[in-house]
């Protein structure tokens, strides 16, 4: 027995198993495997001299890739400083405190996970500079000619924390539902005083997520694209994901082989942090006996109530309130004030014809992504889940890569896989939209791959068993008996996989040529040419064509399913 | 004739055996039930006559094909039989129609065929009302039928039903009892029933196989096994039997000499002289009207079938109760002697390693 060799299945699966499996595996490999590994390649080769690894060490002996290293690992961890104190209050405020609207609250602090990082940039941008239509009436802003306060380190990392703040907040707000309600009435009756029950009883119980939400927002942080590239690029604070930027951008493919040790380093940095959290929530994880939940049962003082709200609406409204207004007004460097507020942007932007291309091509690159993955996404979950084999294991393990690993890798990765022509065919990829739709392909699939598997799971394999043997064959039970059971699962992974694949900028700013504009590049290069006007009016439509796309899946999904949602917590 | 033969079957999951040295011999019709307690490994075999298990050594066999041997395995959309499975494992999403249709649709069943195949069967079952009915908005009763429906309708030649009554209430149970053997007796098709419940497998089949630790201890009519047990384990298992140590001293065919305390009985049996086991069940025993055989003390009553069920502690050295009903009541402790009228001889070494089924170790219908 042990002798056979149960690559794609064992003797109890079908040929048509054997042969779906054999298929997916080769999906993968090409779409992730053949990139990420022409990245290894790159890295790898030797130098101008020949020398072995002589890539390597020249650019990790440069001093421009000490600089950005540097940055990254300083800024990264100050940002996750700002993340955990921001996020873990206002868990704790919302976890632990009787107030109204917590819903809405919820939503609000979740907001920068929902608003993708160029348009929070911009937004950060419009509200702390010298023209601020906010600040400046209040007598707060930077006088003119001293620039922006955030085109520095400091603001670099403040705007990064304010992002991944949500993901802290998720962490910690889940451990404290887990709290059992008996831990906490047994500290009372032990007549116990609240300060020291908070301290030494709930708090102890959160300090593991606190960790696992902290090194989440490392790895995010580190992979950041558009907050570095709208606040360093003009305030020369270089990172490693816009350094890689800056290289291809200047130098062209030649610059290959450097700019892939510098993903080399990207990538070591987060899949390290995201080893040492799946580490830690296994050594850490302290066992609580499952409750009832507690629920406070005291209203929180009115001042209290106010500072969380003002806090909330800092870091949530009065960002996008500033681009809105910016984006109202007639041209750069004109005050705003109700007199000339006008819709001028929204008009010119509009009558922009690759703003229009953005907005089609990344309408049409999410759709297809999300139809694509999820036409991957259901045999694959099926046989991870049904039929298991090495193969298919392997196969899960690896579609996640390009997830773990920051966009920008991922990016790189397709750009030295897909430059040189295809074999058989002669053409290359490049340039064209296929490019950045297998980017998306690639980077997007965990999305909807893990909550198919994890619902795949947890069903009942004896549906699918009586399926067989009452004779029905492998397209049948996928089609009629699997998809079915995790329909919910696939459709919120779809939405999400568009409203990721409609915020991104990271995969196409490497990835884009002329005509094949996406939202995010057309908000960054009207930027980056100084219509910083335009910039916002783009980023508010976008904006609020997510916030639309979020209504709809809502209502699509019905209340239930959509408790998947990114956005519900 | 077409029917299902097993030789030799062996199955272990990381080196624990489940399944061993696993003959079966079965004519078409027949109803079996694999009963034995939990982790007996009635549930692997059954799903490896379905074809979800491999075996690691043995072969089974449909008529004259080998379906299942260590190099060869027929996979389960091939074998042409049914199965019911303990959850009913109902296609959520389709229909009562819809799930048992489905299976005609994707053999490509002509339309006005299928259409009057699931009527018939819906109707069978007692469904036509609830055609139309999600699975969710059924009972447990309910959805059994439509499992069994589901089963039917492809007219398999065997059907498999993996403990299908564990999730019904004890009224419940019965009724579907009875319309297990209707239904056995209109398709005409193999029913094999895996069950915990002896008394359900004694309602329903007509061969019972005892498991226990991977083995089959003993195959028979449930006649066979209530009188003739094989081993103790089957004895004690079968219609609440209860196992007492003697000694044999003497064979006569189908009759032993026992001695049990200082008494010397002529009971039923197929022991060689030395240590024996007397299989005994309730109605084997009596309050002494004569002489009687062995003192016991009475623990408790209760009142059961008309008849007062009395459990009484037996002064006989490795014995722990015994059952026996009797007419009158009697409080706890009374002293009583009681008689042995009936019983089953077997060898104390019986249903160790060789297992020596009786007269029906091979069925013939």
């Amino acid at each position: 027995m042990a002798a056979e060799l149960h690559l794609f299945g064992d003797r109890r699966t079908g040929s048509a198993e054997r042969a779906l499996a054999v298929l997916l595996c080769l999906y993968l490999a090409a779409i992730t495997v053949w990139p990420l590994g022409q990245l290894l390649v790159a890295a790898f080769r030797p130098g101008d001299d020949g020398a072995a690894l002589g890539v390597m060490r020249d650019t990790l002996s440069a001093r421009a890739t000490g600089r950005a290293f540097r940055n990254t690992l300083v800024l990264s961890l100050i940002s996750v400083g700002v993340s955990v104190l921001l996020g873990g209050a206002l868990a704790l405020a919302v976890g632990l405190l009787r107030m109204r609207w917590r819903a809405a609250l919820s939503f609000l602090i979740l907001m920068p996970l929902v608003i993708p990082s160029q348009t929070l940039a911009l937004s950060w941008i419009e509200l702390m500079g010298a023209n601020s239509a906010i600040l400046k009436p209040l007598g707060l802003a930077p006088p003119p000619g001293r620039g922006n306060p955030l085109y520095s380190p400091l603001g670099i990392a403040l705007v990064m924390g304010i992002e991944h703040m949500p993901l802290v907040f998720i962490a910690i707000h889940a451990a404290l539902k887990s709290v059992p309600a008996d831990l906490i009435e047994a500290a009372r009756l032990a007549a116990i005083p609240p300060r020291l029950v908070l301290t030494r009883v709930i708090l102890p119980l959160t300090y593991p997520s606190v960790l696992a939400g902290g090194l989440l927002a490392f790895t995010a942080a580190v992979g950041n694209f558009g907050i570095p590239a709208l606040l360093g690029i003009p305030g020369r604070v270089p990172m490693l994901t816009t350094l890689i930027y800056q290289r291809l951008n200047s130098f062209g493919p030649s610059a290959a082989g450097q700019v892939a040790v510098l993903a080399l380093i990207l990538t070591l940095m987060a899949v390290a942090a995201l080893a040492l959290r799946a580490v830690l929530l296994r050594h850490l994880r302290l066992r609580v006996e499952a409750g009832r939940p507690h629920t406070p049962t005291r209203n929180a003082p009115a001042w209290a109530q106010a500072l969380i709200w003002a806090v909330v609406l800092a870091i949530a409204i009065l960002p996008l309130a500033a681009l809105v207004l910016t984006s109202l007004t007639p041209a750069i460097g004109v005050p705003f004030s109700l007199q000339v507020a006008s819709l001028d942007q929204y008009h010119r932007v509009l009558a922009n014809p690759a703003v229009l291309r953005g907005f089609s091509n990344s309408l049409i690159l999410s759709l297809a992504a999300a139809l694509i993955c999820a036409l991957i996404a259901l045999p694959l979950a099926y046989l991870v889940a049904r039929r298991p084999s090495p193969a298919i294991a392997l196969a899960d393990l690896l579609a996640e890569a390009p997830w773990v690993v920051p966009g920008t890798v991922v990016a790189l990765a397709m750009i030295l896989a897909f430059l040189p022509p295809l074999p058989l065919i002669g053409v290359s990829l490049y340039g064209s939209m296929a490019i950045i739709l297998i980017a998306y392909l690639a980077r997007f699939l965990p999305l909807i791959l893990r909550p198919v598997v994890a619902t795949a799971r947890g069903g009942d394999p004896m549906q699918d068993q009586a399926a067989r043997i009452a004779g029905i064959g492998l397209a049948g039970r996928i089609a009629h008996v699997f998809a079915p059971s995790v329909r919910a699962a696939t459709l919120a992974g779809a939405i999400l996989i568009v409203m990721s694949a409609m915020n991104e900028l990271t995969l196409s700013a490497l990835l884009w040529s002329s005509g094949h504009e996406t939202i995010g590049v057309m908000v960054f290069s009207l930027q980056y040419e100084g219509s910083s006007t335009a910039a916002a009016a783009v980023s508010v439509l976008s904006t609020a064509l997510l916030l639309a796309l979020c209504a709809l899946a809502e209502l699509a999904l019905g209340p239930r399913a959509a408790q998947a949602l990114p956005w519900r917590g | 004739m077409p029917h299902l033969i097993a030789r030799g079957i062996r199955k272990s999951f990381d080196r624990s055996v489940v399944l061993d040295d696993i003959d079966l011999d079965l004519p078409q019709g027949a109803f079996l039930a694999l009963l034995g307690p939990s982790g007996c490994g009635k549930t692997t075999l059954l799903r490896l006559i379905a074809g979800l298990e491999t075996c690691d050594a043995g072969q089974l066999l449909f008529d004259d094909r080998v379906i299942l041997s260590p190099d060869r395995f027929v996979p389960p959309e091939d074998r042409q039989l049914g199965m019911v499975f303990q959850s009913y494992a109902l296609w959520p999403s389709m229909s009562v129609r819809g799930n048992v249709e489905f299976a005609l649709k994707a053999r490509r069943v002509p339309g006005p065929e299928r259409r009057d195949r699931v009527a018939r069967m819906l109707e069978a079952v007692g469904l036509t009302a609830h055609a139309d009915r999600l699975p969710q908005d059924l009972s447990g009763g309910q959805r059994q039928r439509v499992a069994l429906a589901r089963s039917l309708v492809l007219r398999p030649r065997i059907l498999l039903l993996d403990e299908p009554l564990a999730n019904l209430d004890a009224h419940l149970r019965q009724q579907m009892l009875v319309e297990f053997r209707r239904l056995h007796a209109e398709t005409g098709a193999t029913f094999i029933l895996v069950t915990h419940d002896q008394d359900e497998a004694m309602a329903v089949a007509s061969h019972i196989a005892v498991m226990e630790a991977g083995r089959i201890r003993q195959i028979g009519t449930p006649e066979a096994l209530y009188r003739r047990p094989a081993t103790p384990m089957v004895a004690r298992f079968i219609g609440h039997g209860a196992t007492i140590p003697v000694q044999v001293i003497a064979r006569h065919g189908d009759r032993c000499d026992v001695v049990l305390g200082g008494a010397t009985l002529n009971l039923p049996g197929r022991a060689d002289p030395g240590a024996g086991w007397l299989c005994l069940h309730p109605e084997d025993l009596r309050p002494a009207t004569g002489a009687g055989h062995f003192d016991a003390q009475v623990i408790a009553q209760s009142f059961r079938n008309g008849r007062h069920a009395t459990l009484v502690l037996p002064r006989i050295a490795g014995v722990d109760t015994l059952s026996l009903p009797m007419d009158a009541p009697a409080p706890a402790h009374t002293p009583l002697r009681i008689e042995i009228t009936g019983g089953w001889v077997i060898d104390r070494d019986a249903g160790g390693a060789a297992v020596h089924p009786l007269s029906g170790a091979r069925i013939h219908a």
